[in-house]
């Protein structure tokens, strides 16, 4: 069997060239049914540019092709008006949880991938662990937070832990602080809490972010408010940042996970 | 071969151009290197070839485009309408199609499907190269720069997004950004939206124009080039290609307007690379269909070079200038109106291009010390590296060589109507995703050298065998499998070990490194 693909074909059909532009006219029609002023103008600017487009840029060339992409346009036209499917407001990137009161806790689980190639190979080049805490400003003892990772603590946020890019004094990043591998010999999980230095007297910001991939399940960033736990995944679809990361010489990354 | 008869007329490329372009790209390179000051960076032999090859590679474009429009004001009769690309077309295949054709182009269309769905979500080469793994933004969240779209995590560009597709919607008044001038592909994407929600509505939208890109490889190659085979090798290369896995369900237009770029290309092959009746009416047309694609991101300009390059300019001028004209004129049009809705068209790649030309003012002002540092800089060499790793490029080469001239030809327009735009916008950022437009010349060269290696591996094989027509068939069909598994498992090294590099390098390009 051979068929002949010839755009330009002689034989081209008159009649399927006008059924298409026909459909195609009946699309753009459906496509001013526009809930509002501003859809309408520009749904018909771009009808026009594409769908008229489409015609002329065609001509005669192809019948059954634009046959089919008439039908599919006016489907299409159609579904825009018929099915009621708002486009949602995706969840906050970078949000913020004060901590003002020293009963305040930030925690957050996370299971190390022992098993995975990525965590074995940063773990034999004797990687070193760290944690990531995002907060607001530059944090100096006493007005900084305070992290505890499986009840030892670990550290005091101070500036020489800061790290990435502050366009402003007051603008949010990680601070970086390292662990001892120790920690994780026997460990299956860390619990790292954030709080409030007992001698701070300002309120403090903790960052969150949404969550995708989580070790140890969406719940497993909550903050406790003095009276109750609350998980940021219910109220947000977040996480707080506070993450795991495994770094060799010269700061190279060989994973990061919370 | 088609179209390479002997009694050709002038074309706009000789061979013996683009050799001499090469030769003085590579003595001028030469000899900029010796206006570097001394500096940290020029310690190791590997700086310094990489600054060269950068160099070299970008002035042998530059000489080429030159010489090609020098010859193309030289050529004044009217027919044929396109000797730069198409010196006989009367005698040109129809494009027949077997059922075996049919069959792997679906083969095709289904494997980039495949790739489409194995790159979703945090497996999009995209977003994962932004996380800090990748050892570039590692002040990012271990999730990179992202977003949750539908419950589905997504480069977080797309957010910017959103306010011009619920505009088409109808959900919520315009609100400027600097995406203004990209509403087509939002167009687009608000079809698919209320079918498939909004993640899998701009992953739906990239999807076809995927398939698009890959149908128009395999007719351009059929069409410039005689053995049907390069065609379908370049359908598999484009459906396995770095580019479109990188961009292919992010919520971005890239892949839309890659895909458009092969469009565009047969779209020019259709109306204007053959007899001009009613040319005016043709260059309407065209331009209609740049401008359209313009308006979902960037492809007008690789278009337009394209439009500018491809045909003799003494005898075409007037098609180029009113198809300019018409893209320029649809382009405008959205703006007029978008302004009225409260749009700003303001920011985005168009500041960005406006900075790097400043960028280039200042470069050239500074001489040629700063001519050759923009080598080291704006890592051309790591910018076209990024879009095509040495496999493509060693296989272009052999495809370039054996190809015939007017498909060589033709290729070259392609490659440097993309290449052109990235190189001049690296003062300012490295773009690899830019370069990929040259997708479709690259990959149809790179099918020529897989043709042609295994071509000569099924002579080698049939030395040793019995050397009929079918081992001899059998062994070529098995060297071509052997290269393009050879080349997905490099494009797919992210799924097979976890490697971003190759994500990384089209991300940001490369550095130094080799």
């Amino acid at each position: 069997m051979v068929t002949d693909i010839r755009v330009n074909s002689p034989g081209w059909n008159p009649r399927l060239i006008m059924m298409a532009r026909g459909i195609t006219l009946a699309a753009i029609a459906i496509q001013l049914i526009a809930p509002t002023f501003e859809a309408l103008v520009s749904r018909l600017t771009f009808a026009t540019i594409y769908g008229i487009g489409a015609l002329v840029i065609a001509g005669r060339s192809a019948p059954f092709v634009q046959l089919v992409g008439a039908i599919t346009y006016l489907l299409a036209s159609i579904a825009m008006n018929v099915i009621d499917r708002p486009v949602a407001d995706p969840p906050s990137t970078l949000w913020g949880q004060i901590v003002d009161d020293t009963r305040q806790e930030v925690a957050h689980r996370i299971i190390p991938p022992y098993g995975t190639h990525q965590w074995q190979q940063g773990w034999a080049s004797d990687g070193q662990p760290f944690i990531y805490v995002c907060a607001r400003g530059r944090l100096e003892p006493p007005e900084t937070l305070v992290l505890t990772v499986n009840g030892s603590a670990i550290s005091a946020l101070d500036t020489s832990q800061m790290f990435g890019p502050r366009p402003q004094p007051e603008s949010v990043g990680f601070y970086r602080i390292p662990v001892p591998r120790g920690l994780f010999t026997g460990s299956p999980s860390l619990y790292v809490q954030v709080r409030r230095d007992e001698r701070a007297t300002l309120p403090l910001e903790i960052c969150g972010t949404i969550t995708a991939r989580p070790t140890a399940g969406f719940e497993s960033s909550r903050f406790f408010n003095g009276t109750s736990w609350i998980s940021p995944w219910t109220t947000r679809q977040g996480r707080f940042q506070i993450e795991l990361r495994l770094e060799g010489p010269g700061g190279h990354v060989f994973g990061a996970w919370y | 071969m088609r179209g390479a008869s002997p009694s050709q007329p002038d074309t706009v490329f000789r061979v013996r151009k683009e050799l001499t372009s090469v030769t003085l790209a590579i003595g001028i390179s030469d000899f900029l290197i010796y206006a570097l000051p001394i500096a940290d960076y020029l310690a190791d032999w590997g700086a310094l070839a990489d600054i060269a090859t950068g160099l070299t590679v970008s002035l042998s474009f530059l000489f080429i485009a030159i010489s090609s429009g020098f010859s193309s004001l030289k050529i004044s009769q009217a027919s044929p309408p396109s000797t730069a690309t198409d010196a006989n077309p009367e005698k040109r295949s129809p494009g027949n199609v077997t059922p075996l054709t049919v069959l792997i182009l679906l083969a095709a269309l289904g494997l980039c499907s495949l790739e489409w769905y194995l790159h979703r979500d945090d497996r999009n080469p995209f977003l994962a190269s932004s996380r800090p793994e990748a050892n570039e933004d590692t002040w990012l969240t271990a999730d990179g720069y992202a977003m949750l779209l539908d419950g589905h995590i997504a480069q977080n560009d797309g957010t910017f997004l959103l306010p011009m597709l619920r505009m088409f919607t109808g959900d919520a008044p315009p609100e400027p950004s600097e995406f203004d001038a990209r509403a087509g592909h939002l167009y687009f994407v608000s079809f698919l939206v209320p079918w498939l929600g909004t993640y899998w509505a701009f992953a739906g939208t990239n999807l076809v124009f995927w398939w698009l890109a890959v149908v128009s490889v395999w007719w351009l190659g059929n069409r410039n080039w005689s053995e049907q085979s390069i065609g379908l090798i370049g359908a598999v290369l484009v459906a396995t290609s770095q580019g479109f896995i990188f961009m292919g369900t992010a919520p971005q237009p890239h892949a839309v307007a890659y895909g458009l770029f092969g469009v565009l290309l047969v779209a020019h092959d259709l109306l204007l690379n053959r007899r001009l009746d009613a040319p005016f009416s043709k260059a309407v047309r065209f331009g209609w269909a740049t401008g359209s694609s313009g308006l979902i991101y960037f492809v007008h300009v690789p278009s337009l070079i394209y439009l500018w390059l491809a045909m003799p300019l003494r005898t075409h001028w007037r098609v180029m200038v009113i198809g300019t004209l018409t893209t320029l004129s649809i382009l405008t049009i959205w703006q007029i109106i978008g302004s009225y809705l409260g749009l700003s068209f303001s920011g985005g790649n168009s500041a960005l291009a406006t900075e790097a030309v400043a960028n280039w003012v200042t470069i050239f002002r500074g001489g040629l010390q700063d001519i050759a540092a923009w080598g080291h800089y704006s890592r051309p060499r790591g910018t076209m590296l990024g879009a095509f790793w040495y496999p493509w490029w060693i296989l272009a080469a052999i495809g370039w060589w054996k190809s015939p001239r007017i498909a060589r030809n033709w290729a070259m327009v392609v490659l440097i109507a993309a290449f052109a735009p990235a190189l001049l916008f690296t003062t300012r950022f490295q773009l690899p995703r830019v370069a990929f437009f040259a997708y479709p010349g690259m990959l149809l060269l790179a099918s020529v050298g897989i043709d042609e290696i295994a071509k000569l591996g099924s002579r080698i094989v049939s030395s040793f065998a019995s050397g009929t027509a079918p081992v001899r068939r059998e062994a070529y069909i098995a060297t071509v499998i052997t290269i393009l598994v050879a080349l997905a498992t490099v494009t797919n090294r992210d799924l097979i070990t976890g490697s971003l590099r190759f994500a990384v390098n089209f991300h940001y390009a490369l550095g130094t490194e080799w």
